[in-house]
Formats: C-alpha cells, structure tokens, sequence
C-alpha cells in the first residue's frame, strides 16, 4: 500500500502556493481526475480478492490520501492562512446591512414612552384622550371660570360644532376620574393645540403629558416625592426641585415646580411643570367627595421635555415632518 | 411689574438682605422674580439752581437757543439752553464741570454759539431719571439753590422684575405696598400702615354730580373734586420712581394718580373739573369713535363702558382717559374719579381695542372694591405733602353695589399638617395667616379665618385657599418629600396605546421607518393640488390660524404625501409614518380616533414596487401579529368604494376576519407626479386601535401527534379580479378532521392572462394512527368536491 503513501508525497512536493488557480486545476485532475493517480492506482487493486477487513481499511487509506489532495489544493487557494480558516463564502461580511436604513421614532414618543414607563412602576395607568373635547371639559370641569381669557377665541381652537381642541391634557382629569373611580393613579399623554402665533418656543400644536392621583390623604410631600422620582428616573441622576407658588384654576394651591440644572455651563433653578392639589371644585364636578378624597395633578410638557433632552432648541420641528430631523432619533426604545 | 426696593422700604425695613436673596425669597414664597436690575444715578456735581435770567438768541439756524443767568447756591452762572420750558424764577437741575451724565457723556465748561457755559441745564433722560428729553426738570420752588441731586432722590435702587403671569390671580400684588406686606411675612418685620388723608371725606363740602347706569359692570364708582394752585410739580423722588417702574412724569396730578396705581395697584383719573364737573358711567350703546388722551382715535362698541360728562364721552372706562378732558397746565379744578369695574369687561374692551394700559392690566385682574375705596385718601395725602395748599372741594361721593361683608371661612383643627404632609401646627399656620394681614380666632374642631378685604374676591374662597397661604409662607422647600403608600395591584396596561408602541418598534426598528408628526387639520390648498374630495362632513376650526387649515385631518395620508413631497429632495429613498388622530362629523355627532399610515417611497426609476409593496405588506403582517391576529386579508376596493385619489385598482382592504381595518396600495403615477420626482410610493393607511387585543395572549399548545402524516400539493386556477383573498377564504372555510395545516406556497399569473395558479400544502395527519392511502385518497377527493361546488378549478387531481 506504500503506493497510495507515495502518491500523496509526490503530489505535496509538487503542490505551492505559487500555482495559479489554472495550475491548480490542472495539477488536481492529475490527482484526482478520472484519469489521475489516484483513479490508476484503483484500477491496479483486485477488490474481489480482498478480505473485508483489507477491503474497508483500503477504503479508508484511499479516502484520506484524496482529503489530503484535495486540502493540499484547498491550501494553495488561500494564500493568507491554513485551510481551516478558509472562509465558506466568497462575499464581503464586513459589509453594513442595505435592506431598509435605520428606522426612527419620534422624540416625543420616546420622551412619551419613557415616562409611562416610569409612571408604571409607580402605578400609574396610561390613559388615552380625545383632542376635540367638550368645553366642559377642557374648562368648566376644571374650574376655569366662564369669563377666563383662556376660553378667549386668540387662545383656544373653537370648533364649529361647539368644542374646543383641547388646550391642555388636563380635559382628561374629569373623564379619568368619572370611569375608574378613585382612588385613581394615572397619566394621559397626548397633543394639545393653542390658538397662538408659533415662534422657536411657542407652537399651536403641542404635548403634554398629565398626571392625576386621587386617594384619601393625598399630600404636597406626596406630590413632591412623586415628581422627583419622575426627574431623578429621566435624568438619571439625584434631581433637586423646589416648588414655588403657581396660579391654576383647578389646583389649589398650585405650584410651578423647578428643577436645578446646568443650561450653559451654569446651574440654575428651571422651570419645568405646573402642578398642584386637585380643586375641590374639580373633584366635585367627577362625582368625588372632595371632603374625603384628596389628591394632586401635574401638566408636564412632553414637547418641553423633549427639548431639553435631546437638545432641540425650536418647537416647530416636532410637527414639521422632516426627514433630516426625524432620521436623527433612532429606534433605540 | 418692577417692584424697587426703595419704594418698599417705605412701609417695611428692607436691610441687611441682599437682592439676590430678596429675589429668591419673593420666588418661593410669593411670585416668580424674573430678573434683578441695579440701578445707580450719578449725582456727583448735579445740583439744584434757580434760574434768573434767559434771554433768547435768535439765531437762525438754531431757533429757540437761549443765554440763561443762573443761581447756583454758590454765586452766579451762565449757561445756553434750547428747552422750551427754561423760564426766570424755576428750579432746575444743572451738571457743573466734571459732572458724569448718563450716557457716559461729562460735562465741560465752553461756549456754544459764542455765549459762554459754564454749566448744564439737564432733561430727566440726561441725568436717567425718566424718559424725557423734550425739556429740563423742573423741581418744586421750595428746593434751594446748591442742593445736590444726592439730597433730592434716592440714587441707588434695587428692581425687582416680576413674572406678570404668576400675579394673576393676585390684584392685592400689583403694586409696590402688596409687596412690602409680603416681605414684612417674609422677613418677619413690621408693615408700616399706607399713609392716607380724610379731607374728601369732610361733611359740609358739595358733593359730585356722579351716576352708575351700567351697576352690573360697575361694582364702585366714585367722584371727589379738589383743588391744586397752578405751577407745582411733584417731588422729584415721587417723579423718579415712576421713571423706574415705567412711567414717565407728567404733570403732578398724573403723576400722583399714576403713583397711587404703582404703589396700591389702583388706577385713578383726574379730569379737568371746568370740563367734567359731573360723572356718568355707562355702556356706549352704540358703536362710535373716541379719541384718547394720546389722541389715538378708537371705534369703540356698544358694549363698551364708558365714562361720560353729560352726554360727552371723557373716558374709556378703566383703560384710558379721553383727549377732551384731560389735565392741561392750567387746570387747577380736578373731578377725581376712582372706580372699580368689572374686569373681563374692561379685559374684553382692551384686547379688542389693542391698548393694553397699566390701568386695564389691573382692572384685568379683578381689584378689590377696598382698593378704589382707599387711593382718594392716599392721593390727596400725597398731593397735600407735596402742595400743602391743596384743598378738598367736593366730598367724596361713592355709588357702591355691593354691602361689603368680610369672608369668613372655618379651618378644621390639623387640616393644614393633613394637606401638607408635614408638621404645621394651626397655632403656626394662624401665625403666618396673621402676617399678612388675615383675622384668625378660635372656633369649634378648628378656627375662623377672617379673610382681609384688599385680598381678591376669587383669590380666597375655601380653606384651600387658605392652606396655599400658609404653605407658602411656611415654606414648600420645608416639607420633605414623601413617597405614597405602596398600592395595592398592579395598573393595567393600555393596550392600545401599547399596541401603538408595538407598531411603532416593528416599522422603525425593523424596516426602517422614521416617526413623524404632522399638523391636525388639511391644507385646503394641498387637497386641491392631490384632487382628493372628503367624503366626511369635516370637524372645522371656527378660528383657525389661517383660513386654508380650518377643517381637521379624516385622514393622514395628504399630509403624509405633502411631508414625502417637502423631503423628496433630502434622500432618493425613504419610509415615513405617523400615530395620530381623523376627525370627521358623521350624524351631527364628531368622530374622532387613531389611525396609523405611512409612506413608502422610492425614487430611483427601475426600483421595483412589487418589491416594495410587499415589504410593507411583510411589515403590517407583522403588526397584525404582534397585535395577536392570524395576519391581514387584502381584498380589492370596489371603485366606488375609493376614499381618496391614492386609492387607485391597486389598492386594497386589509380585513381581519370581517372587519376592514386598513387600506393600501401603490401611488398613482399621477400622484407620483405630484408629490415625488420619480419613482414609486407604496402607502397604507390603518385603524391601529381597533386591532387591540390581549397584549400576552394565551395561545393553546397544540402537542405532537406520533404518527406521521402526509404533505399533499394541490395548484388551483382563480380569476386573478376576484382577488387571492377571496380563495383563500373559501379554503379557510374547509373543514376537515384529516387536514392539521395547510398554505400558500406558490403563485403564478402571466402578465395578461385572467387566471393566476395558486399552489397550496396540505398536511394531512390522524391523532389515532398513521394516515393511510386511503385516507389520502378520501381527503383529496373530498376537498376537490368541495372546491368544485364552489367554482374552484383544480390543476391537480
């Protein structure tokens, strides 16, 4: 059998590197063609007379001298590195993928999403709204009497049928307290809309996000602890706020809560969202004992927010619909 | 408003506090400040003179020059001055050499127009008082020559800008002596009381002739007469505070009413009592015009109040005087009315008319009736200090509406400790109540807060009202944040909204959508360039920002469109979306709910749509699976049924089950023309909360049946018009206990041709054993006899 031996030593001192991929070609038919050496060599053995035993071992000697061709020519293809690193493709992997691009989402749906998230540890339903909305709702409900200029025709968007488009997400308070009953803890995200001329900070189409907990013995520390957990969750870091008098018809007392942040390279107090304890009057227009039950709401400005996070200096480019200002916040949520 | 510190400190020590600490303290307990001014005077080398001599120049090209002789205290000056008030025997202010002005401007001694100056005669604005330059201040005679101008005003003031907005539910704040009873709470330090006179409330004088025909908008009305001897002006402190907080000085009987305004927060009017002896207030009645004392003429509307002198209008009720009435330099008879009105009247009046004066921001505000009971008294006070030959001439006489009986609200024991979350003790909370001037006494479970009459009526209504107080005053930045207790449950989740986010990840995390946000309503304009017509009646804007966006979106597809056509220049390809609400009018009643649409475009001209459109198909499959349905249906759209021009043969209904919860399609080459450059779109537009289901839904396992089954191919011929939806649903529609699953694999329609091949698997399978021939043979037959009944020509047997 030293034949078979002698073949394979004939072909790995013929094999190199050098080969072109004609040569090598060429130099495999001569190995392994029907004609080739090992094919001859086959031909010289009378398989008939062979034991079985002889029979498989041969079998077994003929299938490693044609793997070690066939990796002998395998080698001499791959110039960079040992056969068995050979790559089983012949296409760029390192390419990025050219299907579809990177997708985006809206900073406010992400600034939205985030905050329900947060919300939700905390046990606050997400509660959805109608932007077109009654004027009880958007104003008597919330105790913003009749003669106040925010129901002023260069405020509110009036609607031929008799409604308003909402002006703030605190329309909902009434309709949250009115289906679940309270205790309530929950938040309506959503678009609000202003009757005003639109400049970098001021836009008629924005969002907000409201927040409502109702329960026996609701406090200002409560109202406190649960905004700055908010703050401390989105910053991600030990916010400190303070709240300062703030006038709301449908809180009482109301507060302006601030934030200390650094705008500049300087740390200052910045006012981030209205807050208060819920009115009494708005608990008794949604049927609840203001007596019994008490609480607090929040209006926080999801475009505001928006802004500061990802740094958008103008408000209008929410509502734009541009590509290059869409295409910037990707799909990270 | 600006509050200044001098003026404070009238009534309240101020000491020993630095602004930025008054500043922070105002923010948290009271208002926001917005801004802290410092403000300083130069009055080195300023000093009074008299003048005792001017002779004028005539030059012709500097008409109106003058040589004047001046006394200095310290002997005599010359000087050449080209105001129009410089007369013998005033009292002005001059800068002598070396003096700076407040321009940075120094003063020399030279020559002008070859006369000698040895000092200069100075306006209000050269010297920063307040913003005159028309003529040199005038100061009262009683002011000796050489004072210097350090003696005659205050020349270093603090102000204090304050946020408007977060005083509007306080009219007790719009003056000076608001603040200074908040900052005595604040600092803890005594308020001294507002100095006023009685003299116009002396019996024995005639009273005005005054009438209130308009009661319902008029609250208080009041009328007193008095008399100021001719050439007085106010002193120059008075003068220069109003010169800080705004107002330029006037005469010195505007000056005074215009004092009482910024220092009480009550707006008051002189009129000249030889032209207004009388007073009548009461609606216009009918439109007409007014002119106002800066001789502005305005048509003002029936509904508009008014003041009138007989039957001549003299006053646009609580904003601004009339042209016809107002103080000229000779009157020395003065009607002064102070009123309170009603103040969305006056809000409605000013907004309308466009003239917003510090008079009707206050009435704006709802002032308390005490306030216009009280600025008589401090007016003539001060016109007496500074005039002492003022007289009263006429009593006061008043026309109130209302008998005032003082709010008292009960305050149950520990309510404020209960709202606050902190420790405040009711002998605390009385204590802070107290310091602004609130009655607290004892009562049963609790006490009786009297309520002060210069606090607004809709201020303080309810023990709330009350808690905010003395919360404030307490501090917020005292009570220590507190978690509520834990709850017990978990919220549920809002499957819509969550089934919004779900879509949301899909189109933008795996097929490269960006989310974009467009307005609520349609341009008209741009419906017109799509030639879409509404089949909705549409929700409208009565007043919308401009007249081509009044009706409300019933689709997002336009702007949709109209974001592909403003961005098909920034990338040959792109995909869009948007999340947001239609509105439309249907039975009288609005709809209004969610929808999800977007845009697939792709301008590159050999880019194939087949390929395009079912991608997107992929990816609102996939929505529909992530939303726990089996996937979408399309059906072709009945031309009638079309809703839009984007709806075209290509277009098609995505049903799940019976219901249709989208459309979508291939844009028309005609609105490819429009709104893109070239190429294709492929749109769809779907309700995404009506495919809100269980957000973890439950499916069944199903387990392994042992024994082997067989997979069976069947190729069926269908009219290519009748759509592969209606197919499929006569085969979903099969029924048979050997069939486990079954599906499209294949699809084949040559171009032109009616019929598509359709090739399916079949997996037939027993749970009880092995499927034989004969079983294979029974379900084969029995399905192509099925299909047969209903028209469906098989290419297999």
């Amino acid at each position: 059998m030293s034949k078979l031996a002698d073949i394979v030593t004939e072909f790995e001192a013929s094999v190199s590197a050098d080969m072109d991929d004609q040569a090598l070609k060429q130099l495999r038919a001569a190995y392994l063609g029907r004609n080739g050496a090992i094919a001859a060599f086959r031909s010289t053995v009378d398989f008939a007379s062979l034991s079985p035993e002889e029979r498989a071992a041969l079998g077994k000697e003929l299938n490693e001298a044609t793997a070690r061709i066939e990796a002998g020519i395998a080698a001499a293809k791959d110039k960079d590195g040992p056969t068995s690193n050979a790559p089983a493709v012949d296409f760029d992997t390192t390419l990025p993928p050219m299907t579809s691009g990177i997708g985006a989402i809206h900073p406010i749906t992400a600034a939205q999403m985030e905050i329900e998230d947060i919300f939700r540890g905390m046990g606050f339903r997400t509660y959805n709204g109608e932007e077109a909305v009654t004027e009880f709702k958007n104003f008597d409900a919330l105790n913003i009497p009749a003669d106040h200029p925010a129901r002023d025709m260069q405020d509110t968007f009036w609607l031929e049928n008799g409604m308003v488009l909402r002006t703030h997400t605190s329309s909902m308070q009434n309709e949250a307290m009115r289906d679940f009953g309270v205790p309530v803890r929950a938040i309506f995200p959503g678009r609000c809309y202003r009757n005003e001329a639109t400049d970098a900070t001021h836009e008629n189409t924005f969002y907000q996000l409201e927040g409502l907990y109702i329960d026996e013995g609701v406090t200002v520390a409560n109202l406190i602890a649960v905004m700055k957990e908010l703050l401390d969750q989105v910053f991600g870091r030990d916010v400190k706020v303070r709240l300062r008098p703030g006038y709301f018809p449908f809180v009482e007392p109301g507060f302006e809560l601030d934030f200390w942040t650094e705008i500049n390279g300087k740390w200052r107090w910045l006012e981030l969202m209205p807050c208060g304890m819920v009115h009494r009057e708005v608990l008794k227009h949604a049927g609840v004992d203001p007596d019994r039950y008490s609480g607090f709401a929040f209006g926080l400005g999801l475009t505001r927010l928006a802004m500061l996070k990802f740094g958008v200096q103008d408000a209008r480019l929410f509502n734009k619909g541009s590509l290059s200002f869409a295409r910037q916040f990707t799909a990270t949520l | 408003m600006k509050i200044s510190l001098n003026w404070i400190s009238d009534f309240v020590d101020v000491s020993g506090i630095s602004p930025e600490e008054f500043g922070d303290r105002i923010t948290i307990h009271t208002a926001e400040v917005d801004e802290i001014e410092e403000q300083v005077v130069e009055t080195a080398r300023i000093a009074a003179v008299r003048v005792t001599d001017v002779t004028k120049l005539d030059l012709p090209d500097r008409p109106g020059l003058t040589a004047v002789t001046l006394e200095t205290g310290e002997g005599p000056a010359r000087t050449v001055c080209g105001a129009p008030n410089v007369r013998a025997g005033m009292i002005a202010l001059a800068a002598f050499p070396g003096a700076t002005l407040s321009m940075g401007k120094s003063v020399e001694s030279g020559e002008i127009a070859g006369h000698p100056s040895e000092v200069m005669l100075c306006s209000a604005k050269e010297l920063g008082l307040w913003d005159n330059h028309e003529i040199i201040v005038e100061l009262p005679t009683s002011v000796a020559p050489g004072t210097g101008l350090a003696d005659l005003i205050q020349p270093r003031d603090t102000l204090l800008e304050i946020d408007n907005k977060s005083l509007t539910h306080r009219p007790d704040l719009w003056g000076q002596y608001g603040f200074a009873r908040e900052l005595a709470a604040i600092l803890s330090r005594d308020l001294a009381p507002l100095p006023v006179s009685d003299a116009l409330d002396a019996a024995g004088l005639p009273q005005v002739d005054i009438a209130v025909d308009a009661p319902d908008v008029v609250p208080f009305f009041s009328a007193a007469g008095l008399r100021v001897p001719q050439a007085r002006v106010a002193p120059l402190t008075m003068r220069h505070r109003l010169g800080l907080v705004s107002s330029p000085s006037r005469d010195i009987l505007v000056d005074v009413s215009n004092y009482v305004q910024f220092e009480l927060g009550q707006p008051s009017h002189c009129f000249d009592a030889r032209i207004v002896p009388s007073l009548r207030v009461d609606r216009v009645g009918a439109a007409r015009q007014f002119t106002s004392l800066d001789d502005e003429t305005h048509e003002v509307a029936a509904e508009d109040l008014m003041i009138f002198s007989g039957d001549e209008p003299v006053g646009l009720a609580g904003v601004i005087g009339g042209a016809n009435s107002r103080i000229a330099p000779d009157t020395q008879d003065v009607t002064l009315e102070c009123a309170n009105f009603d103040g969305t009247r006056i809000r409605r009046t000013a907004a309308r008319l466009g003239i917003r004066t510090d008079a009707s921001q206050r009435y704006e505000k709802k002032l308390p009736v005490a306030f216009a009971d009280q600025a008589p008294g401090r007016i003539f006070k001060l016109l007496q200090d500074a005039v002492p030959e003022t007289e009263a001439t006429a009593q006061r006489t008043i026309l109130r509406r209302d008998a005032t009986e003082p709010r008292r609200i009960h305050v149950a024991a520990g309510a404020m400790t209960r709202r606050a979350g902190a420790d405040i003790p009711d002998a605390q909370s009385q204590g802070l109540l107290r310091s602004i001037g609130f009655g607290c006494e004892d009562a049963r479970d609790g006490y009786t807060v009297t309520v002060p009459e210069f606090r607004g009526e809709a201020d303080i209504t309810t023990w709330e009202d009350l808690s905010e107080e003395v919360m404030r005053l307490f501090g917020y930045h005292n009570i220590t944040p507190e978690m509520p207790g834990p709850q017990i449950g978990t919220p549920d989740f809002n499957i819509r909204i969550r089934g919004q986010h779900r879509a949301r990840r899909i189109l933008s995390q795996s097929y490269g959508f960006a989310e974009v946000k467009t307005y609520g309503w349609h341009s008209k304009d741009w419906l017109s360039k799509l030639g879409f017509e509404r089949r909705h009646a549409p929700l409208t804007i009565v007043n919308p920002r401009g007249s081509d966006t009044a009706d409300m979106r019933d689709t997002l597809i336009p702007n949709l469109l109209m974001v592909a056509n403003e961005n098909r220049r920034q990338a040959q390809a792109f995909r869009v979306y948007e999340i947001g609400k239609v509105f439309w009018i249907e039975a009288g009643e609005k709809v209004e709910f969610n929808r999800l649409a977007g845009l697939m475009v792709n301008q590159r001209k050999k880019a194939s749509a087949r390929d395009s459109f079912f991608e997107l198909r992929r990816a609102l499959e996939d929505i529909a699976v992530a939303a726990n349905h089996p996937g979408f249906d399309a059906w072709h759209i009945a031309a009638e049924d079309r809703e839009g021009p984007w709806q075209d043969g290509s277009a098609v209904a995505l049903r799940i089950g019976d219901r249709t919860i989208g459309t979508m399609g291939v844009l028309p080459q005609k609105l490819v023309k429009t709104c893109l450059d070239a190429g294709h779109a492929i749109w769809f537009e779907i309700d995404i909360d009506e495919m809100a289901t269980d957000l973890y839904p439950a499916h069944q396992h199903r387990a392994d049946t042992p024994f082997p089954g067989s997979r069976q191919d069947f190729t069926f011929s269908w009219p290519v018009a009748e759509g592969y939806s209606k197919l499929h649903a006569v085969l979903a529609a099969y029924e048979n206990p050997l069939l486990a699953d079954w599906r499209l694999t294949d699809a084949f329609h040559k171009p032109g041709e009616a019929k598509a091949n359709y090739t399916f698997y079949f997996h037939v399978q027993r749970p009880d054993r092995t499927v034989t021939s004969d079983d294979i043979a029974e379900f084969r037959a029995d399905l192509l006899r099925y299909l047969e009944e209903r028209k469906v020509e098989s290419l297999s047997t």
